[in-house]
């Protein structure tokens, strides 16, 4: 009976670090996404708010709508919401698509094509704008100034610098 | 905790993974960007990413698309070069013992026999060159590095080294519709590692141990600009056998290599007939006896982006290979010494929707060194294009291909006088034309079609196959699938072309002198019916916790038109005239011929695979798997090439001795033409061919893996690799009676277990202790091979 109970609590104990670590790593992917903010110079939008769409159930949505009550990009506060197609992607300026909805990305690419919308996707390949990868076990992110600009949108050669530079 | 983490003092230290972990969205979202960043770092990925990272990796060979492994449609197996590295295996035949579905069998160190789900060694009671994987593709990078001149592949002769590997695909089951002749059995893809970075980086990995070990590997990468990367990379490997002396079936006995003054003396087991000239030096044989392996490599690749949607890749290389293995035929002793020296280049682009890769490969091949009838030149080449139309959810995926193998005897031999195995040049092509359709109805019901027909020269024929392939998402932790499957094995030069005055094979008893010794002609067969399999799978995957995962599959083969190397005449040779003098008649020689026929025979596999994954958490994940199975082989030819030479060598005899007889009974007539001809025959009859099971392939075969890292400077990977016992039958000279060596050799279950202990000093610089075959069980692993025991090395694994 006390193994059962040893085992028992040791399931509980790993159950509960491995959920908090990974509500920390969505965290800090949420952390990322605005900091990007910061080295694109936007255009677009409706000028009344920023606005972060976010493709199907993720737990990013929570996460990015905890900053929104934070911070602002620029003199805008940030609306984000969760889009389930590309058509109701319409005055976003990120769209964000989770590593479980990346098969979209040509889907969402292709519909928003042209617009000043800036596409993140999560361990993905495509036509993204920034792209989350893992290198040696570390959160790190692909940048394609390429992509950024054909969608008339600017990006800081800094942020370059702190990513991986891809086509 | 300062907010501002970022403007300490660099000589404080950084905070721990729990520090961040504490800190609130106001620190974090309050600090330059670059020190989130470090921050990130200090966390590492989520444990959901690790295990997406662990159980579930990607892969492409399966459908031609990147997907996950849980995706794939096809039985697939991934190993990454994270797995590849921690795991110490020795090369990339070593390392599918980490992939269910395969049998691994080590004849001689560091050289492997390995076979997809088995099938292996059909026909049995055949030379060892049946036991060849001939029914497995093996590709780097989709470039074919395939033995056309007998089937199997020479993994020895790959150029890579698994220092170079980003990922090896296994596909198991049928799958020539995807990717051509030869994938039978299944696919080994061996995807070769990219510049991450653009930076110059480096790395260098050495390590020794006993037998001589020493497995030296090392690669340079970096980039130019945006749009070109490389990498130059090279490898070397030696490793020195267990044994010093070689087992001699003749005799049944083991000799020092010095008493192997010429493997021609042990053909005939009567001592006073060893008076024959050697028929090749057992030293051009075997130049060195104590050598297993000895190897190396070096490829440069460039990579070129010159816009999102055009990248040429390019790679070249060169190899050089003298090993120690299995003979081709039924030599006096199962193992001689086998080079290769090689060159490829390979292109492939994509441009747009197009993908387009041609590569060629030439060299020159000792298959059995010090026989210079099998030295030979390999010239291959592969040309490919396919066009990807994707709408919506449709993808359709048209392509066409020719392959070009020539093969050539002619710079080692005379070929005027029929000295090689082919005389000359001898070509095979193949023109193919195929396509593959996906739909994804629901974004659960996934339908793929993959059609090719492929046009040989030889046999001058057109050979369809297909994939028909349903996957259906119960939900997003389960998913079934099924495949119906045809795939067909492709033509070989030897096969083919054999034009062989084989003019030792001893057993001729008759007479003594020259004359003990059938001469035989070695025919290829042109219009060969190619074997073909086709398969019935149903699989089951399903993410039942976060952290497990279990594949599923229940396989049923069918497959038949084997080729069969089949003695089919004899003719003896006699004069009558000594007779009238009293005297015993003369025979003059015999003669006879060998040809390659199909036969009815058919085997039928059933089994089952089961894969279960766990990530515990970053610091412990394991995998377990296992193959139950069972082969039967149907109207299967249990005679032995020997069986048929004694049995036409009696009916030829027997004619002899009618003459002889009616001459000692007076009847003169046989002297009106005393030169005689005396025929043997050999037909098959149907009524001695026999259903059996076919005990060749292990009933069960599997392994573990087990990832520890108990800190994270320290890993500790371990391997356990599996299989029942096995019954290999081959064809040897029929002395069984006399001496007691037997056709048929049992493999005892074997269980071998490795170990690589890692160490990182600073950053990814690390020492390692490297045990393969820990526990040092040396049982043999195939026929009459070699002893494989434990190898233990130490070594040091540096990157810049």
């Amino acid at each position: 009976m006390k193994k059962a109970l040893l085992v028992f609590s040791l399931a509980v104990i790993f159950c509960f670090v491995t959920v908090s670590v990974f509500a920390q790593n969505e965290k800090f992917k949420a952390l990322f996404v605005y900091n990007f903010t910061n080295y694109i110079e936007w255009s677009g939008g409706s000028g009344k708010s920023f606005v972060i769409a976010v493709f199907g159930d993720s737990p990013i949505l929570g996460e990015l709508q905890a900053i929104s009550k934070i911070k602002k990009v620029g003199a805008l506060p940030i609306d984000v919401v969760k889009v389930n197609s590309a058509v109701e992607i319409t005055n976003a300026q990120i769209v964000f698509i989770p590593a479980g909805k990346k098969k979209v990305l040509p889907e969402v690419a292709k519909a928003i094509s042209g617009r000043p919308i800036l596409i993140i996707s999560d361990n993905a390949q495509g036509e993204f704008g920034i792209n989350f990868i893992e290198v040696d076990q570390k959160q790190s992110f692909q940048i394609s100034k390429l992509n950024i600009e054909l969608r008339k949108l600017k990006v800081n050669s800094s942020l370059l610098a702190l990513g991986i530079p891809v086509n | 905790m300062s907010p501002a983490f970022g403007q300490q003092p660099e000589h404080k230290k950084p905070p721990t993974k729990e520090q961040v972990l504490e800190m609130t969205y106001e620190q974090l979202l309050n600090m330059p960007f670059e020190d989130l960043i470090n921050l990130a770092n200090i966390v590492g990925v989520s444990a959901e990413e690790l295990l997406q990272m662990i159980l579930n990796k990607e892969v492409s060979s399966a459908s031609k698309s990147k997907e996950t492994v849980f995706q794939s449609p096809l039985s697939t197996t991934v190993i990454s070069k994270e797995e590849l590295k921690a795991s110490g295996a020795l090369n990339i035949a070593e390392a599918l013992r980490m992939v269910p579905g395969m049998v691994i069998r080590e004849k001689t160190p560091g050289n492997f026999d390995v076979h997809i789900r088995g099938n292996d060694n059909i026909p049995p009671k055949n030379m060892y060159v049946y036991s060849e994987d001939a029914m497995s593709l093996i590709m780097i990078d989709g470039r074919p590095v395939y033995n056309y001149a007998f089937g199997g592949t020479f993994w020895e002769t790959l150029p890579i080294d698994l220092n170079d590997v980003e990922r090896i695909e296994v596909i198991r089951g049928p799958s020539s519709a995807l990717y051509g002749p030869n994938a039978v059995a299944g696919v080994v893809n061996i995807i070769t590692k990219q510049p991450e970075k653009n930076k110059i980086t480096g790395d260098a990995n050495i390590q020794m141990g006993n037998q001589q070990a020493r497995i030296l590997n090392g690669s340079i990468a970096g980039g130019v600009g945006t749009k070109l990367k490389f990498r130059v990379c090279g490898n070397y490997q030696l490793l020195d056998r267990f044994e010093k002396d070689f087992y001699v079936f003749d005799i049944n006995q083991r000799l020092s290599f010095d008493q192997l003054d010429t493997l021609h003396s042990y053909w005939d087991p009567t001592p006073a007939r060893r008076t024959m000239p050697a028929e090749f030096n057992v030293k051009d044989a075997i130049p060195d006896p104590g050598r297993g392996t000895d190897k190396y490599g070096v490829n440069a690749f460039l990579f070129f982006d010159l816009t999102k949607k055009i990248h040429i890749d390019f790679s070249t290389g060169i190899q050089q290979s003298a090993i120690l293995s299995t003979t081709l035929g039924n030599h006096s002793i199962p193992l001689i010494g086998r080079t290769s020296h090689t060159k490829y280049v390979n292109l492939h682009s994509k441009i747009y929707g197009f993908d387009f890769q041609t590569n060629y490969m030439y060299g020159d091949q000792e298959i059995e060194q010090g026989n210079p009838a099998w030295h030979i030149d390999p010239k291959i080449s592969n040309t490919q294009l396919e066009y990807e139309y994707r709408v919506g959810t449709f993808v359709l995926r048209p392509g066409i291909a020719y392959q070009n193998t020539i093969y050539s005897d002619k710079r080692y031999v005379d070929i005027t006088q029929n000295e090689g195995f082919l005389n000359g040049d001898k070509k095979l092509n193949d023109i193919s034309g195929f396509i593959r359709s996906e739909y994804t109805a629901f974004d659960k019901l996934r339908l793929i079609a993959a059609l090719r027909a492929d046009k040989y020269n030889v046999p001058d024929k057109a050979y369809f196959t297909y994939q028909f392939i349903s996957t259906f998402n119960l939900n997003e932790n389960n998913l079934i699938r099924g495949v119906v499957s045809r795939a067909n094995r492709g033509p070989f030069i030897v096969d083919s072309y054999a034009d062989f005055n084989w003019v030792l094979v001893p057993g001729n008893t008759y007479a003594t002198g020259p004359k003990n010794y059938y001469s035989l002609h070695w025919e290829g067969t042109k219009d060969l019916k190619l074997p073909v399999m086709n398969m019935i799978e149903l699989g089951f995957r399903t993410k039942p916790i976060k952290n497990l995962m279990v594949d599923i599959e229940g396989f049923r083969t069918v497959t038949k038109d084997f080729s069969y190397f089949l003695p089919d005449s004899m003719y003896l040779n006699a004069d009558l005239a000594p007779m009238m003098s009293g005297q015993s008649p003369a025979v003059t020689g015999i003669q006879g011929s060998v040809r390659y026929y199909n036969f009815d025979l058919k085997t039928i596999q059933t089994g089952i695979t089961c894969n279960i994954s766990v990530a515990i958490n970053s610091k412990l994940n394991f995998r377990v798997f296992g193959t139950l199975q069972q082969t039967k082989l149907y109207n299967f030819y249990p005679k032995t090439i020997w069986n048929n030479f004694t049995s036409m060598s009696a009916q030829a005899q027997q004619g002899l001795m009618g003459d002889v007889g009616k001459i000692m009974g007076g009847d003169n007539s046989p002297f009106a033409n005393p030169y005689k001809v005396y025929t043997g025959s050999n037909t098959v009859n149907p009524d001695s061919l026999v259903d059996t099971e076919h005990k060749n392939t292990p009933t069960f075969f599997g392994g573990a893996t087990i990832d520890f890292s108990p800190i994270k400077r320290l890993g500790i990977f371990t391997t356990l690799y599996y299989y029942t016992a096995q019954t290999i039958l081959l064809s040897k000279v029929d002395v069984t009676d006399a001496y007691g060596a037997s056709d048929m050799y049992k493999v005892q279950p074997k269980l071998i277990m490795s170990l690589k202990i890692n160490f990182k000093v600073w950053k990814e610089n690390s020492i390692f202790f490297n045990a393969r075959n820990l526990l040092n069980s040396n049982k043999k692993e195939f026929a009459y091979t070699d002893k494989i025991g434990g190898v233990y090395m130490v070594g040091i694994s540096l990157k810049f």
